[in-house]
């Protein structure tokens, strides 16, 4: 259409220069001498040109139909008296019609197909000219001249037959055109003479464009005026033109339009350069034509048809033999070469769009279910952002297309979770899953970032960790609570800022929100820090109390209450310690190098105790502390775990060789026994100690040390002992006595903790305190509820009681709980429903 | 009131006649071990006869369940003339239906609470 428009545009302007000029210059008196001329010969044409431009168009009308109706007044002598009178008023009020009469009379000698007439002669010149610009001759005449000759057969009324010849004309000339064609249209198509075809199509094209916007310039006036105000149903001359070529090339284009030759040559010459082969042809001016000529949404049609058979038959091929990767390149490639194609060759946005919608939906639409399961996890697997955002985002475009991929990446995540989860041993679980959050979020924020729906998104990504991470919930809690002993413990050397453990902190505490077992984490977060804060081996307070912070955050104050106690009670200790201080002060005691912390028991982990002898150096300090201790809380007993205590001992292995040693209680009332005498066996230790016989051997184990341990003591093996099997019965039977060769650089030697509880041991109380604890949460959801809603239906309270907890529960459990509190005078049953409880106030 | 629980107050063993032999060496020569500095560990409690409340049979050292269920909820343990103690709130709701002490039944005189 484009050049169409541009042909309107120069008409505009020609047709403005025209009407502007003779405003200017009116000339009135030319008005009889180009009447003359009009009927004078040829030769004098050229001269006369400037005049009858430049004569007034109004006034011209008027003059020629006066002079027309003289003419035919002296013609035809038999016409009627009424017309005569008619005539004459016209030339009275010198305004009249001269179309109405015309036909009736001037049939003949102003007739157009007459040659002797003045208006045959005119149509002779034109034609000729029209010919000559045709035929590529010169033209004999100036488009000036030529123009008012179109005028002057117009204005003569001849427009429609003026019209009409001009018409067929160039219907001829179109079949000719076609006739040239036929050479080559009866040549079969092939992929090598198809551009040929093409190279001739475009020359027929080439010219007759330019060739028709000359031949409609000189009959402008016709087009402009005179059709415009007689039918409108005659189409401009430039629209006729083109539906006269569209008649010659293309019949039948609106009923069959698969068979049409160029349409096959131009979609094989783009198959062509998709199959990335130079195309000479003249691509860009054929498909300008197609357009022009209104057969471009035809062509469309017929490319998008070619192209859905041609993909379908392409995804049917490939699907089966690629991966979703590959697939996806593929089809990336052809779609973006094939628009870019269009896009040079239609030059029309519309177009590049739906050719670009319908390979999408060829190859990726129809292949979506299916191409997916190709390699899916090999494409996420690579990690390759680029990879992955193109298949997202060629899916993305489809209906139900993200959800597709959706369902796949969950399926992804679902199964290499489980994966990790089964495969990964204890210590590498939590890293694993870590790496593998961090690997899904960069998917996320590279790949699938442009999702349609990002919050169905984050949830599909939130419901498969929470899916794998609680597929066995007790070991993910109890993991990933250790993931951050080990980031708070002063032994980590991998965090050395403050920023880095910041950001892993986060990272564990996302894993953590996934977490359902929350309260199993609790437990063993509680014997971590515990761990930590007795034995000073947590990395920093403010580290401690950042993370606190965070789970705080996540999951409401009532969760680290505990947490938080504890350090309380760190804190309180550390303020009795002084007071203690100041107290022996006081007392006029001696000043001992102890400290002592004072916990309450609902905070932390509960401890087994044994009641020991205490070795005499500390006995005093114990009694003076309990007694400083009942003057600060009156109500308030203290209870000593000593197994939880720790010493440091200076120790003299030999004159002049002295260590200090780090120990335990046990371990150290233990090795205060050996100032007493020289050689001990365990049965001696535990009747003076107090101390169980377990406890006894596994420290002095600790003690004898091995390869890569302090050798604190030494066994004195008896030989009528005998080795046992297992150390720990050799360890019973045998005598020990300290190491006087002991030999270690370290001036402070810390000796093996080994009242720590193994990890079973540490598994089974969590559980049984994490029952415990969920019991009692039980007891005061029920009680909670009643007391707000004074009655209710058993089923009712069954309903809400699991609605308030954040723990899996049995209905059975609630029901003995409930038992319990009826027992307890909590509730009572209705004694009208037996399924009605009441709360007794 | 009761004795305070403690092994640092009950006399020391050490010449247990079951050990027979002498192991009290002369303590000035020869004494391998010498303690430097240590910290002791005690958890504390209520100075109580009984350490669960004879109304809610919750453990004292824990919250009655009433106040378990309510936030921010205070609760205390009071003790009676007669040493018994109880949750405070207990005892309230207990007292206004027998003033006598659920236990010995003696009349209920409130000695002190935790507060």
């Amino acid at each position: 259409m484009t050049s169409g428009a541009n042909q309107t545009n120069s008409a505009e302007k020609s047709r403005g220069k025209q009407l502007r000029k003779p405003s200017k210059r009116p000339n009135n008196s030319e008005g009889g001498t180009e009447a003359k001329q009009m009927r004078g010969d040829n030769e004098y044409v050229d001269e006369e040109m400037d005049d009858v431009s430049t004569s007034h168009n109004g006034r011209e009308v008027d003059t020629n139909g006066l002079l027309e109706n003289f003419m035919n007044q002296r013609e035809n002598a038999s016409r009627s008296a009424a017309n005569n009178e008619r005539i004459k008023k016209k030339i009275v009020i010198k305004n009249f019609k001269t179309c109405s009469s015309k036909d009736t009379f001037a049939a003949g000698y102003n007739d157009i197909t007459n040659a002797d007439g003045p208006v045959g002669r005119d149509w002779a010149v034109l034609s000729d000219n029209v010919y000559a610009i045709l035929e590529d001759r010169k033209t004999t005449s100036t488009l000036e001249m030529l123009f008012s000759k179109v005028r002057a057969v117009c204005d003569k009324n001849q427009s429609k037959n003026l019209y009409d010849l001009i018409v067929v004309i160039i219907n001829n000339y179109a079949k000719t055109l076609r006739e040239s064609l036929s050479s080559v249209e009866e040549v079969p198509l092939l992929d090598d003479n198809c551009e040929q075809y093409l190279m001739k199509f475009g020359s027929i094209w080439e010219s007759y464009p330019i060739k028709i916007n000359l031949i409609r310039n000189i009959f402008l006036y016709l087009d402009r005026i005179a059709l415009s105000s007689t039918d409108s149903e005659i189409v401009p001359l430039w629209e006729s033109f083109m539906q006269i070529f569209q008649k010659a090339f293309f019949p039948d284009v609106f009923k069959e339009f698969k068979t049409i030759k160029l349409f096959s040559a131009l979609y094989m010459a783009m198959q062509k350069m998709m199959g990335k082969y130079p195309v000479d042809s003249p691509l860009k001016s054929l498909t300008d034509m197609l357009q022009t000529v209104h057969v471009g949404e035809v062509f469309a049609n017929f490319l998008l048809t070619q192209l859905r058979e041609h993909y379908n038959k392409e995804r049917i091929e490939k699907v089966p033999n690629m991966t979703c990767n590959e697939y996806m390149t593929y089809a990336e490639d052809q779609i973006n070469r094939y628009s870019e194609l269009i896009r040079s060759s239609f030059d029309e946005p519309l177009a590049v769009r739906e050719v670009r919608t319908t390979i999408t939906n060829c190859l990726i639409q129809q292949a979506i279910p299916e191409i997916l399961t190709h390699d899916f996890d090999a494409l996420l697997n690579s990690g390759n952002i680029v990879d992955i955002s193109r298949m997202f985002n060629l899916c993305r475009q489809c209906i139900g297309g993200e959800d597709e991929v959706r369902a796949q990446f969950s399926k992804y995540m679902k199964v290499r979770g489980e994966q990790l989860i089964t495969t990964c041993p204890d210590n590498e679980l939590v890293t694993e899953l870590l790496a593998f959050k961090k690997k899904i979020n960069v998917i996320m924020a590279g790949a699938f970032h442009t999702a349609n729906d990002p919050t169905k998104m984050r949830q599909c990504l939130s419901d498969a960790f929470e899916f794998f991470v609680n597929k066995n919930v007790d070991r993910a809690a109890e993991l990933i609570s250790k993931h951050f002993h080990t980031l708070l413990h002063s032994g980590n050397k991998h965090v050395t800022d403050e920023r880095t453990l910041d950001q892993m902190v986060d990272d564990a505490i996302v894993l953590f929100r996934f977490l359902r077992g929350k309260d199993v984490f609790e437990a063993y977060y509680k014997r971590g820090l515990s761990k930590r804060l007795f034995l000073e081996r947590s990395a920093s307070v403010d580290a401690e109390k950042m993370v606190l912070c965070k789970l705080k955050t996540e999951c409401g104050a009532g969760f680290t209450y505990k947490l938080e106690g504890m350090f309380k009670d760190m804190d309180a200790s550390e303020n009795l310690g002084q007071l203690f201080v100041k107290h022996l002060a006081h007392m006029n005691k001696e000043k001992v190098n102890f400290t002592a912390r004072v916990i309450t028991p609902e905070y932390w982990p509960t401890y087994e105790t044994f009641e020991i002898n205490v070795p005499k150096e500390m006995r005093d300090t114990l009694t003076d502390y309990q007694d400083f201790y009942r003057l600060q809380h009156g109500n308030r007993n203290v209870r000593w775990h000593h197994g939880l205590a720790s010493a440091v001992v200076s120790a003299e292995f030999r004159p002049d060789f002295k260590k200090e040693l780090v120990a335990t209680m046990y371990q150290t009332a233990i090795l205060l026994l050996f100032n007493k005498c020289e050689t001990w066996t365990v049965a001696e230790m535990v009747d003076c100690t107090k101390i169980p016989e377990v406890e006894i051997v596994k420290n002095i184990v600790a003690l004898i040390g091995g390869r890569d341990r302090p050798k604190i003591l030494t066994m004195i093996s008896d030989a009528s002992t005998g080795k046992k099997e297992n150390i720990l019965e050799t360890v019973k039977v045998s005598k020990f006595t300290v190491n006087s060769n002991f030999n270690d650089k370290r001036c402070r030697i810390r000796i093996t903790q080994v009242n720590i509880k193994t990890p079973v041991e540490e598994k089974n109380d969590v559980e049984q305190e994490v029952n415990q604890d969920r019991q009692s949460h039980i007891d005061a959801a029920v009680v909670r509820i009643m007391k707000t809603r004074k009655a209710m239906t058993h089923s009712e309270l069954m309903t809400e009681v699991g609605q308030q907890l954040k723990f899996p529960v049995k209905a059975a459990d609630i029901k003995k709980r409930i038992e319990g509190l009826i027992e307890r005078d909590y509730l009572s049953r209705d004694p009208e429903d037996a399924t009605k409880y009441r709360y007794v106030t | 009131m009761s004795t305070p629980s403690n092994s640092a107050g009950s006399p020391m063993q050490e010449d247990n006649g079951s050990v027979q032999k002498q192991k009290n060496a002369n303590p000035t020569e020869n004494r391998p071990f010498v303690l430097k500095k240590w910290n002791a560990l005690a958890i504390w409690a209520w100075d109580v006869e009984c350490d669960t409340c004879a109304i809610c049979r919750v453990h004292l050292m824990e919250e009655c369940l009433r106040c378990q269920s309510e936030p921010n909820s205070d609760c205390c343990v009071v003790w009676g003339d007669c040493n018994h103690s109880f949750h405070h709130c207990c005892m309230t709701q207990w007292i206004r239906q027998n003033n006598r002490c659920p236990l010995c039944q003696k009349d209920w005189v409130v000695s002190r609470t935790s507060k």
